[in-house]
């Protein structure tokens, strides 16, 4: 379950900083906070992966969870999404508060909160159009739709010539895109996005990372969760550490790149 | 607990034995449990490929079949065999396993619910060959009458001295004789499946059960080990097979290994509890003492009280009905059937391991661990050999 | 032995039994469709769904009775369509409620079990069905109402093509035209297809998988009610163990096309109806159940997931 982490680096890590304090300072405190999650906790049959897991994201905002293999960052990210039933604590988003009105995941969606999973898990067999057509399936504005597509096309111009293609046969930064793409259909106010990174070249990277912030531009606030962590903290207004299922630290994007711990423990130096 | 369970069984089989001197006893009754531990033998073949090994296996009644026709076909007088029934129930024993590993060897690269499919298509076309090969089967009339002696040289007719009670038989293969044959064979049975859990090759099954990939890595051979367990539970079912064409001295109608009694003895080793022998045993016990003895039992009485005979007012006429709310109710309530084995409750309960079962689970997995690799997704009891699907569980 | 290798009687007869085999498995098709869209969304063997067929064409034969005593095709021509429409009307619909409740009451609480235990509980709903069927008609077969007529439509070519012939193919052909284009081109048939990839992902997309999951149930249970009342009028007979076989079949030929795979139920429902009739032809009608398996062992071992199943499954 644990770490790639030097145990030296945990040992210092984790005695538990406290967090909001440097986390809130950039933060625009005139508004309230998008997303607001609250004392999670959530797992799997006997095992709680999360421990009263607390975070917010501020409305424009990009926000990056960095952590190890098995730190929880997935279920984090399902728990919002109510994929992983949160056990306590909870999760409001827009001032709706969804653990407690037991809002199903497929209503989630409607609340403006798309999510770009893991491994991408675009549907193999239909074709590109008929993913992105999936990830406005809770729309009913044909005009908007279309200029959405049009829109993630300029975004992603290789989906365009993939259009007829099945999902299955894109390559993984294609997927990559094609799962971003399809999460931005449901034009989200909050996208979720579960290692956007992982499994792909350098520059494809590096690209997606040039969308991701181009997106937070025209309006979409972003939590990402990375093991690419220097990556992450670059383009991230803020960031959290997690670690085994708790949150660690919290900072800025630019306090996590320069801080001594999370140099050590992430970014290999 | 385990040990109070154990006391049960034993308990169970010292009353059955001395069943048949106890003044209650009564000849038809004692042949109806005949039968029981027939398809208690049956069941506990299935467990083995089901139970233990995890192959949803549609056909069991196939090997029931070639057990019965095997002795059917070397005892009866129109052939030139004429062998005793000894001889007659190893060969039956050899065949069924031998079909068991002819029929599945060419099938194992197939997944879970494809396996299944051919396996009921096996036993069907098992079937129809009954049905139509006449020249061997005698078709729909079936093989009869079978009169072989227990042992080659040895008729077993007028075992009049030894008659306790004016209604036991005179010959061997009357009751309470073949009944305390039958009754040995199960516990013979119980043992080997008991001896079977706690080898290395049952071990294997086991962890082949649970993640056949882990268990490839650790250097089992899922193929060969497949196998293994359909020779085993193959022959098992001959044997069953072999005795049951003897109580009847007749191979009966083919309709009798039927698809409905695979379904039957999967819905025995379910209730009961899949890989737990005496779940097994218990589960057998109650659906088919159930549907072959209390049923009529039962119908009697109704009728006795009611004073009418309507097809509506038997019991009968509802049999799968119950046996369909029974196995809904306990996929839906107790899925791992009336006496788990632990490592299924585990799997299905798994909250059981932070209350009571915590230390006996423990137990169990360090013993497993010996030699099998442990897979911590929650789903190991998938027919399907293939990746669990996308749901929650591999999602992490 | 009669009927063993016994050349057939009707020199040239081949033609004959592919017609014949392609009017009997566009019926195995329709059942075999129930099968596969169910599998392809929630991997069940739906066990129950021949049986689901067998209440269906009771249902049928019900209606055919009681509304207005049609039991001939010689009624008045205007009473035998209202008759044939009523059944192809409500007994889809009568199996669609039956299949909807019972994935609502019976497999969604298994939805994250383990699959055998769904399984199980599918054969014993087919138990119960079987058992209903049972208390319902008595287990001799009864007579369906004969409401079409025999006449041979290809009169002195030689062949025949019944009324009967027309009426299973003009039914079932649009029905399966109108299933692809709905599950091709509909929100709700990419729905159904998404939930069947990926039904987490499909969840993210704000798709309902429970509803989706019941949709498929109802239109399951609607083909196999469409194909009950067409078999009822073809084969003119019903029996509570008809769901065994005829499901069964339909299974088969599920398995044989891939399972999954619409397209491929189709395939696999024609091809068991021809090699069904042309083996009764040639090599007896005994031999027919037997010779239908023998070929989906073989195909299953030369392609382990059917004939157009998908070669991976893009999964991991």
């Amino acid at each position: 379950m644990t770490a790639a982490v030097p145990s030296a680096a945990s040992a210092e890590l984790s005695p538990g900083v406290p967090q909001p304090a440097t986390g809130d300072a950039t933060s625009p405190a005139t508004a309230s906070p998008l997303l607001l999650v609250e004392d999670l906790e959530a797992g799997y049959g006997p095992i709680n992966v999360l421990h009263r897991l607390s975070l917010t994201v501020y409305p424009g905002e990009i926000v990056a969870i960095i952590g190890a293999n098995g730190a929880g960052k997935t279920t984090t990210l399902l728990a919002i999404s109510g994929i992983v039933p949160a056990r306590a604590g909870r999760i409001v988003f827009q001032g709706r508060d969804l653990t407690a009105e037991g809002i199903p995941p497929h209503e989630i969606v409607r609340l403006g909160l798309a999510h770009a999973p893991e491994g991408r898990k675009i549907f193999p067999r239909l074709t590109v159009r008929e993913n992105l057509d999936m990830g406005a399936f809770t729309r009913n504005d044909p005009d908007g739709i279309a200029a959405d597509l049009e829109k993630v096309f300029t975004l992603f111009p290789i989906l365009r010539q993939r259009q007829q293609q099945p999902g299955g046969l894109l390559s993984g930064g294609e997927q990559q895109m094609l799962a971003i793409a399809r999460a931005l259909m449901a034009r989200p106010k909050l996208l979720l996005l579960d290692e956007p990174s992982l499994g792909l070249a350098p520059q494809i990277v590096v690209h997606i990372f040039q969308v991701i912030r181009e997106l937070n531009r025209q309006g979409v606030s972003v939590l990402l969760v990375e093991q690419n962590a220097r990556m992450a903290l670059k383009n991230a207004h803020r960031g959290y550490v997690l670690e085994t299922g708790r949150i660690t630290l919290s900072g800025t994007g630019q306090q996590l790149l320069h801080d001594p711990r999370v140099r050590a423990a992430y970014l290999g130096e | 607990m385990k040990r109070l369970l154990q006391h049960w069984v034993v308990v169970l089989f010292v009353l059955l034995a001395v069943y048949p001197l106890l003044p209650v006893a009564e000849a038809t009754r004692g042949e109806q449990f005949t039968h029981l531990f027939i398809y208690a033998i049956l069941a506990q073949g299935l467990n083995i490929v089901l139970g233990l090994t995890g192959l949803l296996h549609l056909g069991i009644a196939a090997f029931f079949a070639i057990g019965a026709y095997t002795v059917g076909i070397l005892t009866v007088s129109h052939f030139p065999f004429q062998q005793s029934f000894a001889v007659a129930a190893v060969a039956a024993v050899v065949m069924a396993a031998l079909a068991g590993v002819l029929t599945t060897a060419p099938i194992l690269r197939l997944r879970g619910d494809y396996l299944a499919l051919v396996t009921l298509g096996l036993g069907l076309i098992v079937l129809y060959a009954i049905r139509n090969l006449d020249p061997i089967t005698d078709g729909t009339k079936g093989l009869g009458p079978i009169d072989a002696g227990p042992l080659p040289g040895f008729s077993g007719r007028n075992l009049e001295s030894w008659r306790l009670k004016s209604d036991w038989g005179r010959n061997w293969y009357n009751y309470p004789y073949f009944y305390y044959l039958s009754l040995t064979a199960l516990g013979a049975v119980m043992l080997l499946v008991r001896n079977l859990e706690h080898s290395r090759l049952g071990r294997a099954w086991v962890a082949l059960r649970e993640d056949e990939l882990a268990a490839t890595c650790m250097g089992l051979n899922p193929a060969r080990l497949k196998l293994a367990a359909i020779a085993v539970g193959g022959g098992v079912a001959g044997l069953a097979g072999a005795l049951y064409a003897m109580a009847l001295r007749h191979t009966g109608n083919p309709q009798a290994y039927d698809f409905t009694l695979s379904m039957l003895m999967i819905c025995c080793v379910i209730l009961g509890g899949m890989g737990n022998r005496n779940g097994v045993l218990l589960g057998t016990f109650l659906l088919i003492g159930f549907d072959r003895i209390l049923t009529s039992i039962l119908d009697n009485e109704i009728q006795a009280w009611v004073g009418s005979a309507a097809p509506y007012l038997k019991l009968s006429g509802y049999r799968l009905l119950i046996f369909g709310l029974v196995l809904i109710l306990m996929m839906r309530f107790r899925p791992e059937g009336l006496l788990p084995a632990r490592r299924i409750q585990r799997e299905l309960h798994p909250e059981y391991d932070e209350a009571v079962g915590r230390a006996a689970a423990q137990a169990e997995l360090a013993e497993t661990a010996a030699t099998a690799a442990e897979s911590p997704a929650p789903l190991p009891l998938h027919a399907s050999n293939a990746p669990a699907s996308d749901t929650q569980h591999s999602f992490r | 032995m009669e009927g063993w290798l016994a050349p057939t009687e009707l020199a040239g007869g081949f033609l004959q039994f592919l017609i014949l085999g392609l009017v009997i498995g566009s019926l195995y098709a329709l059942i075999a469709l129930g099968y596969t869209m169910v599998y392809g969304i929630i991997e069940l063997i739906n066990f129950a769904h021949g049986d689901l067929f067998m209440l269906g064409a009771f249902f049928a034969l019900g209606l055919a009775i009681w509304p207005m005593g049609v039991t001939t095709a010689e009624a008045p021509l205007p009473a035998l369509v209202a008759t044939v429409a009523l059944m192809l009307l409500l007994t889809p619909l009568f199996c669609a409620i039956v299949n909807v409740s019972v994935d609502r009451v019976v497999y969604r609480p298994l939805r994250n079990s383990p699959k055998l235990t769904v399984i199980v509980s599918a054969i014993g709903v087919s138990f119960i069905f079987m058992n209903i069927g049972l208390l319902w008609r008595g287990a001799t077969p009864v007579k369906f109402p004969d409401l079409i007529s025999d006449a041979n439509l290809l009169e002195g070519t030689g062949l025949r093509f019944t009324w009967k012939d027309l009426m299973v193919v003009a039914v079932t052909v649009p029905t399966m035209i109108a299933l692809t284009l709905f599950v091709r081109y509909t929100r709700l048939g990419k729905a159904m297809r998404a939930t069947a990839q990926n039904p987490v992902a499909a969840q993210l997309m704000g798709i309902n998988v429970n509803r989706v999951i019941a949709v498929t149930f109802a239109i399951g249970g609607a083909l196999a009610g469409v194909a009950s009342v067409i078999y009822g009028l073809y084969i003119k007979a019903v029996d509570y163990q008809m769901g065994f076989q005829n499901g069964l079949y339909a299974f088969t030929a599920a398995v044989l096309g891939g399972v999954g795979n619409i397209p491929g139920a189709v395939l696999g429902g024609l091809t068991i109806g021809v090699v069904g009739e042309l083996a009764k032809a040639y090599l007896g009608a005994k031999w027919s159940e037997a010779v239908i398996f023998g070929i989906l062992i073989v195909v299953l071992l030369f392609r382990p997931t059917g004939l157009l199943g998908a070669r991976t499954r893009e999964k991991v």
